[in-house]
């Protein structure tokens, strides 16, 4: 067993958080969001089910929760992490006490929503979830502390445990990271996707079975009360979005994931098994998260996405525009008449510009000039919807209407290199348990 | 002036919520509307004239027709009141609507009224919900939590309860130094009071020996904040417009992560001996 203390001794909590929080900052996830808890009497903190965002990073990132490692040493070696076993540098640990006080003193002041506690693999699965879970317990039972809680939880650690960390966590999550068991192999030999996807369908079935004896009992605990998370990094390995979208569909409906989390690469090292990017591929990343919330809410299939040979979103229109352009006889959609999810097919108009058309349908006869008015991106949703009968733009040649609604192009800092089109994607995917 | 068509209002929050409860309860507005402070000018000088015309009766506030009007409205009425922008005649307009529609008023798009209310209580509840996290609390020399704010609308008394939530049985202040008021919940002593603000020299509070000072909390916790912050961001993302556009500058003042600490100067010369003890030797 590694001996972190050996490291962490000479260091004060703030060289700790330097290192610590700089390790966790890949993670994608922020959220606070999904619980509701008041403070526990004679205590503090409380979680809201909207969650708040506390400040932004440079990056445009929200801050919501204190996002750290409880160690940042690790035994395994996986070619994409800033902290793999072979990465030259500084290694240290907090203490549950530190963390702890941290915490506290950091949501007295507001700065936070709570918690989000990861770590490297420093020892036997067990152990390390066991760290994690004491300082939950801790913040829970000594400081009756009611905030946010997020756990990462540690593939291979006993169901006891992981039964015990949904207990006084509001959420779990395990990173499934790479879309397939040969990226898996490739670049990240220790883990075990099996193993991740069990750990994701133990964590299902016990917030199924908490959900049921809380229906029976209502002061039965809640197990992960906001449910469980993951997160994929994109490009890192050749896996085309058709791959990363197809497992996050299946995710989402077989073990009622809330959210899957889709992180822009970083290089961290010039490992011969990664691809020579020098940038993180942000753009590609913003089309998944909408391809992601086409599937969540606007009742898109992922087939319909990608597939067909094609392994790629289209990197300078966004999906639903796509979809639109390979179905020219779909459209136009009457807005006076078609229904929420013909609406909801119209690009520029969202899950609320749809309920606003429904409502004010109800009252009056819809006209051009109300859309605007409605919230409608009329620059998209003019070349596909009619009223009436009456189309609101006249057909123009689709070349030249894919040039007027192309995006432009990312702002300077945030620009990358264009994604790697054409690879195929490999064929192996995981098998659920 | 004919006072069954004139309503009045103290301009109190809970004033603009029963005339909301009162125009949804009949179904009809005011033909004129007395606004705060009206009646210091000349007779007609701050009356408006409202959409309505037909004749109501006036009678006071009914207390069970603002229990019963639609939870959207009175929320609607509170945040026009935190507004401050003179949309009362919209407001009752639209209660006027909910009487024959019910909360299909509130989907009424193509209504001019409904609009102007929309737009405004979408940025108060962004300000609020901004505010939920970008107010900082240091602890005062009285041992009661404290953030400064300065909210662009009268936000405060939205924020207090998701404060309350927070601090649980610890005391908390909110200072609005736009409007130089704030509240104090001390659920021990007193669940919730809201008090004028005494600014000297540099310092805000309650009374002139509560002052508080709203400078950046140069505390060992704020330190190891901005380490954090600095820490947690990943410079082969950055999108300082993405951060501009999330994060306004305006807010920025307030925020410890943000604040210039000025470095620690040069002791100062000794004070004023403030001791009680006699000195070591005989003078």
């Amino acid at each position: 067993m590694i001996t972190i203390h050996l490291y962490s001794a000479s260091m004060d909590v703030g060289e700790k958080l330097d290192i610590l929080a700089a390790s966790a900052r890949y993670d994608a996830s922020c959220a606070s969001s999904g619980s509701r808890r008041g403070p526990a009497s004679g205590g503090f903190g409380a979680a809201t089910p909207a969650g708040v965002c506390h400040s932004f990073t440079g990056d445009g990132r929200c801050v919501s929760l204190l996002k750290i490692l409880y160690s940042n040493q690790c035994r395994y070696d996986c070619a994409y992490c800033a902290n793999r076993t072979s990465a030259d540098i500084r290694r240290t640990a907090f203490t549950v006490d530190e963390i702890v006080a941290l915490t506290v003193s950091f949501y007295r002041r507001n700065y936070i929503e709570g918690l989000f506690l990861s770590s490297g693999i420093f020892s036997d699965p067990d152990i390390v979830m066991g760290r994690l879970i004491t300082v939950a317990k801790t913040l829970r039972q000594r400081e009756k502390f009611g905030g946010y809680i997020h756990l990462k939880t540690i593939p291979g650690c006993s169901p006891s445990q992981m039964r015990e960390a949904g207990l006084w966590a509001d959420r779990l999550s395990v990173n499934i990271e790479l879309p397939s068991v040969s990226s898996l192999t490739r670049l990240a030999p220790q883990k075990s996707g099996t193993e991740i996807l069990l750990a994701m369908r133990n964590m299902h079935d016990m917030e199924s079975e908490s959900l049921r004896d809380s229906n029976t009992m209502r002061s039965a605990p809640r197990f992960a009360p906001a449910g469980q998370s993951t997160q994929l990094v994109v490009g890192a390995s050749p896996d085309g979005d058709d791959a990363i979208l197809r497992l996050a569909g299946s995710l989402y409906s077989r073990y009622g994931l809330r959210r899957v989390y889709y992180s822009a690469f970083v290089p961290v090292s010039s490992d011969p098994r990664l691809p020579p990017s020098s940038t993180p591929p942000l753009r590609r990343e913003h089309r998944l998260y909408q391809a992601d919330w086409l599937l969540r809410f606007y009742g898109f299939e992922v087939r319909e996405l990608v597939g067909e040979g094609r392994n790629f979103l289209e990197g300078d229109i966004d999906p639903k525009t796509a979809w639109a352009f390979r179905h020219p006889d779909f459209y136009p959609i009457d807005l006076r008449s078609a229904a929420y999810e013909k609406i909801l097919r119209v690009p520029g108009i969202g899950v609320t510009g749809a309920r606003r058309i429904l409502g004010a349908r109800r009252t009056s006869t819809l006209k051009a000039e109300d859309l605007p008015k409605l919230g409608i991106a009329m620059k998209r949703a003019r070349w596909f919807a009619s009223l009436g009968g009456k189309p609101l733009e006249a057909p123009v040649d689709p070349e030249r209407l894919a040039a007027i609604l192309a995006d432009p192009p990312m702002a300077p800092e945030a620009r990358e290199s264009a994604p790697a089109g054409g690879i195929p994607s490999p064929q192996l995917e995981f098998s659920f348990p | 002036m004919n006072a069954e068509k004139t309503w009045s209002w103290d301009g109190s929050a809970e004033g603009l919520v029963g005339l909301a409860a009162r125009a949804w309860s009949t179904g009809c507005g005011p033909e004129y509307l007395l606004k705060p402070g009206g009646a210091s000018g000349g007779l007609f000088e701050d009356a408006e004239q409202a959409q309505c015309s037909s004749p109501i009766e006036d009678r006071p506030v009914d207390p069970e027709a603002v229990l019963r009007m639609p939870r959207r409205l009175r929320s609607c009425a509170l945040r026009i009141w935190m507004s401050g922008r003179p949309l009362e005649k919209a407001l009752l307009a639209v209660a006027a609507r909910c009487r024959t529609l019910g909360e299909s008023a509130f989907s009424e798009w193509d209504n001019p009224d409904l609009r102007a209310l929309a737009a405004t209580v979408r940025a108060v509840v962004l300000e609020e919900h901004r505010l939920k996290g970008f107010a900082r609390f240091s602890m005062g020399r009285d041992g009661i939590w404290r953030a400064c704010l300065e909210p662009d609308f009268d936000v405060l008394p939205a924020l207090v309860s998701h404060f309350e939530e927070r601090f649980g049985e610890e005391p908390f202040m909110l200072v609005d130094l736009k409007r130089d008021y704030c509240i104090i919940s001390d659920p021990e002593r007193i669940p919730r009071r809201t008090v004028k603000a005494v600014r000297k020299s540099g310092t805000v509070g309650v009374a002139p020996d509560t002052g508080m000072n709203c400078e950046p909390d140069p505390g060992e916790e704020a330190a190891l904040w901005r380490r954090y912050f600095s820490a947690t961001e990943n410079p082969a993302r950055r999108n300082s417009e993405l951060q501009r556009k999330l994060l306004p500058m305006r807010y920025r003042s307030t925020l410890t992560e943000f604040a210039r600490i000025p470095p620690p100067g040069p002791p100062g010369p000794p004070g004023p001996s403030t001791s009680l003890d006699p000195p070591d030797s005989a003078e």
